[in-house]
């Protein structure tokens, strides 16, 4: 046997170790690292394509809505209330009974106090505006006003109505009203 | 005579010959092993070299995917999708609450003697969910005021009735004239809660209030209706308040 060949083959299998220990191992810690983040990405991928799909299903399902019923939505419960407006169409349903002595009023929101609530309004993220209005009026007339603000586009809640019989047949009404506006949103999106 | 052992047919073996080929043999086995190694060694550091460039390639294409999926994810759609959802609810709430305070009176009406005048009526909404109506009653006996206990008590939109302030009282006219003894008048004071449930507003009924009527028309119709319907014991006119 060659001494030196001997050595020779230990030296070629210690290059071989060398080889392993050095470079082949470190990669394969580092590709199962990148395989790993690879799995990471793809279930990342998949979550973010899932959330696209779905936004893209809700779109569709809006645009799917005519823009009168949009319209009329937004109408409802508006981003903005103009509380001239307001006390035109308020003015406007108690002239359509004849009436013409009556008093209209803005009293106000609640808008800064919405900011500052920790508990939010019961309806949710809304702003509530306050109108008042009082008029005489027979009984029937009364009704009629209160059934055709029960049937306004956008909601004017009666939260108070004080009816007092005067000693021309006829009744004082006072209402307090409440008109809805969404917080937080300042321009309408859904407007086609 | 002892024979030697050179006479003998069984083959002599060489005494430490065996272990030159043993150790011989080792240092093949050794030879391949070492030749194997050392040639492997390089082609797996090739093989995974290659194969770490494959993977980065995956990686690459893993990233760019997920840029791409995270591009396609539209700020402006969500913020649409939300607002019109909030809107939604909120409107969902609001409806379902929302009352019709003409049906209230009229149920109240129905629930009131004819014998019974509103003097005053007041509803407020408390929350949500009740609404809280308070009155002053006028009524010419306490006949009169027991019996409208009781509708008020079977009447099933009204919760908790209380009568209050139940007093006889002589009448004073608009110009101070104190009225006679005669005229004496029982007046009372009433409260109850009505659920909002209970009067909560229907488009049905809105499609029938949706042209304004004229205040002659609307009497047409209670007079119409009465005829058809023949006289209700509890059911008073609109006159009463």
């Amino acid at each position: 046997m060659n001494k030196f060949s001997f050595v020779t083959q230990i030296g070629m299998i210690a290059i071989a170790a060398a080889i392993v220990l050095m470079y082949i191992e470190p990669k394969i810690s580092s590709i199962r690292d990148t395989q790993d983040l690879i799995s990471s990405y793809e279930v990342e991928t998949q979550n973010v394509s899932q959330v696209n799909e779905s936004l893209r299903a809700k779109i569709t399902a809006i645009d799917a809505i005519t823009p009168e019923d949009l319209q009329a939505l937004t109408r409802f419960i508006p981003s903005e209330i103009d509380e001239i407006a307001v006390l035109k169409d308020l003015g406007t349903i108690i002239e359509s009974q004849s009436i013409t002595k009556y008093d209209i009023a803005y009293k106000g929101s609640n808008a800064d106090q919405a900011v500052n609530e920790d508990v939010p309004n019961e309806y949710g993220a809304v702003t509530e505006h306050y109108f008042s209005a009082s008029f005489e009026a027979d009984y029937q007339q009364v009704k009629s006003i209160l059934a055709q603000l029960a049937t306004n586009d956008y909601l004017l809640q009666v939260s108070n109505i004080k009816i007092l019989d005067t000693e021309e047949g006829k009744v004082k009404a006072e209402m307090s009203l409440t008109a809805f506006t969404l917080s937080g949103v300042t321009e309408e999106v859904i407007q086609p | 005579m002892p024979e030697s052992p050179s006479s003998s047919f069984i083959p002599k073996r060489g005494i430490g010959k065996k272990p030159t080929i043993v150790r011989k043999n080792n240092f093949v086995l050794l030879s391949i092993i070492s030749y194997a190694l050392f040639v492997s060694a390089p082609l797996a550091s090739a093989a995974v070299f290659i194969y770490e460039r494959h993977t980065q390639n995956q990686f690459n294409k893993a990233v760019i995917n997920l840029d791409q999926a995270i591009e396609s994810f539209k700020e402006e759609d969500l913020r649409r999708v939300t607002e019109f959802s909030e809107r939604l609810n909120i409107t969902k709430k609001l409806l379902s609450s929302h009352v019709s305070i003409e049906e209230l009176l009229k149920r109240v009406e129905s629930a009131t003697a004819q014998t019974v005048i509103f003097k005053s009526l007041d509803i407020t909404r408390t929350d949500k969910s009740t609404l809280t109506v308070s009155g002053q009653l006028l009524t010419e006996r306490f006949d009169g005021a027991l019996f409208q206990r009781s509708a008020y008590d079977a009447e099933e939109i009204i919760s908790s009735p209380s009568f209050s302030d139940v007093k006889l009282v002589i009448p004073v006219s608009a110009d101070g004239v104190v009225n006679s003894v005669d005229n004496r008048i029982v007046e009372f004071k009433v409260g109850f809660t009505v659920a909002a449930a209970d009067v909560v507003y229907s488009p049905i009924v809105s499609q029938m209030i949706d042209v304004p009527v004229s205040v002659n028309e609307t009497v047409d119709t209670s007079e119409t209706s009465s005829a058809g319907t023949g006289e209700e014991e509890s059911a008073i006119s609109d006159t009463n308040i």
